[in-house]
């Protein structure tokens, strides 16, 4: 009961300083050194010598890196006419599927999930691309931002994933084998978002501007030279993980370069460009990783009440049966998502959670993608939520505006936990056939 | 004060442009990287370290460049609903207590730094950097937005434009 | 009172284990007076590097760290993952031995205290082929993990390549690198057989591990409390040690299951080879560590 108190408590620190409008990452900070001076009762110089080391680790860590990096590539993509012509490329083929180019942003972040192993960054570099494009088009605002909260956690769920290396390396499970197992389960999300913006788009035809003109076979010629800048950047940078040349970790690297070679083949290169992109890229990272950072102070600071660890006691002290500990292990997940970030959620809860559910029969590699699926929900739920506070720095939007686009995503998301849950062959399968 | 806003935000923006650099060069270092360990089958053994060093300034040094520019998100659930003058004297709080935190995290820094420099620690790779150069990094970088938050809270105060030039990042919609 | 032992290795480790037996033998001998939570995996954030100093300045009352992150800190921490000084488990004991006084020293210069240390299973050569002999290496890709062991594989003719552990798995599946050198405990926690075939126990080194305190967190303890934490560090230490040999050979066998091959000797000329490979590195650490160091090969040497 102690336990719950302190983390309604740290809740309450919380949602009283993000309310009083500080800034975010200055919020987390705050609630922190609160929650450690005040529940914890330590004295300022350790709660000082705490940030200080945490703030030190996480701000130098080559996890981080791919963030700017990324934006950057999205940045000049976003700044030459590779985003323009990606659209208009699209729009033929999409014409006769309902909600047409609102799928690229299902599609989009599915496909640069292969590639980027974070979610603020998936989120960030395709949200930077297509806001704009499919704002000027007409297609609705909210549908938009909502499709691309809950597509952009998708970068933890398909190969290459920060958190499912992270779970491996704590559960000693094949990572190859997680990364595999991932795939299915991306793909099913996928689906489920691609069916329910066709079934809103059906229902509700003012979603989605109307389409005009009849096409002839030139213009799906001329689109398909449209999608070339962005197919040969995406080739490259997929192509660089896939053979070896580079680490999932460098692929950012690649794709920044990539995308400026780009630019100077089709002559849009120039000083101007790269400082634009390059302060732009800043700003919006900046953004990102200031609050990533104090982020992880604030876990520890969680850590350090013994808020995951004691609850998960608690849960494991029900004794409960396989259905009804999946169901409390989500709530807890679900409640931790609330104010933690993704890896942590898994690190600090592992320990406990882990010999339960292998305890109850769950497959661990099976576990590993429940968890990861759970700390995707994390990314859209309020009043922490990563992808919320991208996608309100990209739209201007305000995040109770975003939190509620990106509501039917998470719904959508807990059909599938429900339905891996049912059906583990969907995350086992691949693993089984590459494996054994 | 007009002077004295335009000098921070002046500092601020070399700062950023500083990490601007450091994000070229963390995609350089890669590159070097990669071509080293495809075509000469080695390798600078730092990369992660020197990359670390490179992230850190990338972020902190920016932070009052991106302060001004109004690209860090807060909520605005109460604030919205809030007078003008009541809003900035609220921004004018935060930016206040910001500097607070900040200025006292590169206070705990100064220690580390200057515990570094005596006990002569240096990181465990084959460049061995003293350590107390990219803590160091780090604290100038807090140094330098506690400034910028004083005067943004400051410039609150007094009802003072941004230094900034008005430049939305955000694009919206409609 | 209540401590906060942080460790960044996951719970089913040796070293994890261990902590895992030093908290419960602690609140055991106290009778509960002493609570011990362990945090593993890094829950709190805080990696082996930063251990020293969160300790020292009381951010964490007590943590379990590898030495090999603070060679930086003080080179004395380098003595235990010298390559190929210390093949037998035996002599790793009686390194650890005679340089414990200099640990305990450097660790209470920086308020603290050396309550602990175990052995890491000595590092092999995962790789698609068995490595006996010079030739073989030459020209592999191999990835290391510190400045010691990229030197000695330098030295031997093969590749060295630092990567982070995380990318691993991707850059051997796509041949980017050839071998990893690491314990069989690190690559059977991570399933390499998956990717590798062969492991050759080459006898690399088994660093040390410690767990430290806090000296005001000491100083706070009666004097029977003071005991029962010796006494528990002394049943935790001799538990850790005697898990290094049940554990490898019980990793031997798992991979074997999987289809392993596993070479647990290497021929004497071969291993005669690498020694000479370190031997430059070694030569080094003595000179900019000093006479400590030197004062300390001597007697290892004579004994
Ligand atoms: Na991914
Ligand atoms: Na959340």
């Amino acid at each position: 009961m102690d336990t719950l108190l302190t983390a309604a408590a740290t809740l309450a620190f919380l949602l009283l300083f993000l309310g009083l409008g500080a800034w975010v990452f200055i919020s987390l900070a705050l609630v922190a050194t609160s929650a450690l001076f005040f529940l914890h009762g330590m004295d300022l110089s350790r709660i000082g010598s705490i940030a200080a080391g945490i703030i030190y680790r996480y701000s130098t860590s080559w996890e981080l890196s791919a963030i700017p990096m990324f934006i950057w590539m999205g940045e000049i993509i976003f700044r030459t006419d590779i985003s323009t012509r990606l659209f208009r490329g699209l729009s033929p083929f999409v014409d006769y599927i309902p909600g047409r180019l609102l799928h690229t942003n299902v599609l989009g972040c599915t496909l640069f999930a292969a590639v980027s192993g974070s979610s603020p960054a998936t989120t960030a570099t395709v949200g930077r691309i297509t806001t704009r494009e499919l704002g000027q088009r007409g297609y609705d605002d909210r549908l938009s931002l909502g499709s691309l909260a809950g597509a952009g956690s998708l970068g933890l769920l398909i190969p290459p994933s920060i958190v499912m290396i992270v779970y491996g390396i704590l559960a000693e499970q094949s990572i190859s084998r997680l990364f595999a197992a991932g795939v299915l389960p991306g793909l099913m999300i996928t689906a489920l978002y691609s069916g329910y913006i066709m079934l809103r788009a059906k229902l509700d035809p003012g979603l989605v501007p109307a389409t005009r003109e009849r096409r002839s076979a030139m213009d799906f010629l001329r689109a398909l030279w449209d999608l070339a800048p962005l197919v040969v950047l995406m080739t490259i940078v997929l192509g660089s993980i896939y053979t070896g040349i580079a680490t999932p970790s460098e692929a950012a690297a690649v794709g920044v370069i990539a995308a400026i070679a780009i630019a100077a083949v089709t002559r849009q290169l120039s000083l101007t460009l790269l400082r634009d992109t390059l302060m732009g890229a800043l700003r919006t990272s900046t953004m990102v990783c200031s609050i990533l950072i104090t982020a992880a102070f604030m876990s520890t600071a969680i850590g350090y009440l013994h808020i995951p660890a004691d609850v998960a006691d608690g849960i494991a002290s029900l004794n409960l049966p396989p259905w009804g500990l999946l169901v409390v292990l989500s709530l807890f997940y679900l409640g931790l998502g609330f104010f933690l970030d993704g890896t942590s959620i898994v690190v600090m809860s592992l320990p406990i959670s882990l010999p339960l559910a292998l305890q109850a029969g769950f497959d661990p590699i099976w576990f590993g993608v429940y968890l990861v699926l759970m700390v995707e929900m994390a990314q859209v739920t309020p009043p922490v939520g990563f992808n919320l506070f991208v996608l309100q720095g990209i739209s201007g939007r305000s995040i109770s505006y975003v939190a509620r686009a990106a509501l039917p995503f998470f719904v959508l998301m807990l059909v599938g936990v429900a339905l891996l849950a049912v059906f583990p062959g969907i995350a086992l399968w691949l693993p089984n056939f590459f494996y054994g | 004060m007009t002077r004295f806003y335009s000098g921070v935000f002046a500092l601020s923006r070399l700062a950023a442009v500083i990490a601007a650099c450091a994000l070229v060069y963390m995609v350089g270092h890669i590159a070097y990287e990669i071509i080293l360990r495809s075509f000469f089958a080695t390798s600078t053994f730092v990369l992660d370290e020197f990359v670390g060093y490179a992230i850190s300034i990338c972020v902190i040094w920016s932070l009052g460049y991106v302060l001004e520019h109004g690209d860090l998100i807060r909520v605005g659930l109460v604030l919205d609903r809030l007078p003008p003058r009541a809003q900035q004297l609220m921004t004018a709080g935060a930016a206040l207590v910001a500097c607070a935190l900040s200025a006292g995290l590169a206070w705990m820094f100064w220690i580390r730094v200057a515990r570094a420099w005596s006990r002569g620690t240096v990181s465990s790779s084959v460049a061995a950097v003293p350590t107390w150069i990219p803590e160091g990094a780090l604290m100038l970088g807090l140094g330098l937005f506690a400034l910028a938050a004083l005067s943004h809270g400051l410039r609150h105060i007094t009802g003072h434009p941004s230094p900034a030039p008005s430049t939305p990042l955000a694009t919206p919609v409609e | 009172a209540t401590w906060d032992l942080s460790s960044e290795y996951p719970a089913g480790s040796l070293q994890g284990q261990t902590a895992d037996f030093f908290a419960k033998a602690v609140a055991e001998k106290t009778g509960g007076d002493i609570e011990v939570t362990v945090h593993h995996g890094a829950a709190l954030g805080y990696k082996s590097v930063d251990h020293f100093d969160a300790v020292g300045d009381g951010a964490l009352q007590a943590a379990s760290s590898a030495f090999v992150f603070w060679t930086g800190i003080d080179p004395i921490f380098q003595l235990s993952s010298l390559p190929f000084l210390a093949p037998t488990s035996a002599d790793v004991h009686d390194l650890y031995e005679l340089a414990k006084p200099e640990y305990e020293k450097v660790l209470e210069d920086n308020n603290q205290m050396l309550l602990l240390a175990t052995p890491w299973p000595s590092s092999g050569l995962w790789g698609n082929k068995a490595f006996t002999s010079l030739a073989d290496l030459e020209g592999v890709k191999v990835r290391t993990y510190d400045v010691a062991s990229t030197e000695t594989i330098k030295n031997a003719g093969a590749f060295p390549i630092q990567i982070s552990w995380a990318d691993v798995p991707a850059q051997l599946s796509t041949n980017a690198i050839d071998a990893v050198l690491t314990s069989p405990n690190g690559g059977v926690g991570v399933q390499m057989w998956e990717l590798q075939s062969n492991f050759t126990n080459v006898n690399y080194a088994s660093s040390l591990q410690a767990i430290h305190l806090n000296l005001d967190a000491w100083d706070d303890l009666s004097e029977e409390q003071r005991a029962a934490v010796k006494e528990a560090a002394e049943d935790a230490e001799d538990f850790g040690w005697g898990l290094l040999m049940e554990a490898t050979a019980k990793d031997f066998d798992t991979m074997r299951e999987n289809g392993m091959t596993v070479t647990e000797e290497i021929p004497a000329e071969f291993s005669q080879a690498l020694t000479e490979a370190a031997q430059p590195f070694i030569d080094e650490w003595i000179a900019d560590t000093g006479e400590r160091a030197q004062s300390i090969m001597n007697a290892y040497q004579s004994r």
